[in-house]
């Protein structure tokens, strides 16, 4: 996402990553109890993740996080009226940049003063789903994240395995 | 529920079927798109070890540009 980031911020878009809760709690990067320790994670994650996008932190209760629906990587995309023009389930550079891009577009369109009214889409986007990955990064916060994680990955219980593709 | 119960519910410790419960009851009540998005403190990390954080909102940070991408995430 920094690469998007990057690309997308001359045209006039901002990006920023807001750090939650952790979703799977391990030996080394426990469950917060003080925003102490949520800086922490957040530190870490900045440095092991190299994250450049400005980090900010909801609070302790998760407030914020809560009220936009409590998902553990979701991504948002919010004009300067503080309209959500996209929702994901899961964050993809792919496809948020894909939808930038458009909104940039219409924003471009209604300048040149084209006549232009909403209507609402639903789609299904891919993202590249690789679980060795994903297991090294939850090793580094300690293995209970790993044994959580796995548990219910092999219950089926997690909801971005390739078996739900409905096939595109 | 009051905010004590609120925080430790929300810092789940296990990643279990009661913390998965948790989410699908939180994404019932999402804002849809097209709609304004509720508006909360939020708090810029910086640099500084002694004042690591800045209280701002989210609407000031979403009025910084014709549009903002808003990742949430942690480490884990």
């Amino acid at each position: 996402m920094n690469e998007s980031a990057e690309k997308l911020a001359e045209p006039g878009v901002g990006s920023i990553f807001l750090y939650t809760h952790e979703a799977h709690p391990g030996e080394n990067v426990p469950h917060h109890q003080t925003m102490d320790d949520k800086i922490r994670a957040a530190r870490l994650l900045q440095s092991h993740y190299s994250v450049t996008r400005p980090i900010y932190l909801d609070d302790i209760a998760g407030d914020l996080h809560i009220a936009y629906g409590g998902r553990a990587n979701m991504t948002w995309l919010i004009n300067k009226a503080g309209t959500a023009l996209y929702r994901s389930d899961w964050t993809d550079a792919k496809s948020v940049e894909n939808a930038a891009v458009y909104f940039l577009e219409v924003i471009a369109r209604r300048k040149g003063r084209e006549k232009l009214a909403p209507f609402r889409v639903e789609r299904i986007d891919y993202r590249n789903v690789d679980k060795e990955k994903r297991l090294e990064g939850l090793a580094a916060a300690g293995q209970k994240a790993v044994d959580d994680w796995v548990n219910l990955y092999e219950q089926d219980k997690l909801f971005f395995k390739p078996g739900n593709d409905p096939g595109a | 529920m009051n905010r004590e119960e609120q925080i430790i519910d929300y810092n789940y410790a296990d990643f279990d079927m009661n913390a998965l419960a948790h989410v699908m009851k939180w994404v019932k009540h999402q804002p849809s798109v097209g709609e304004k998005v509720p508006d909360f403190p939020i708090w810029l990390l910086t640099e500084d070890e002694a004042n690591p954080l800045e209280e701002t909102t989210l609407t000031a940070v979403l009025k910084q540009n014709p549009l903002t991408i808003v990742e949430f995430g942690s480490f884990t």
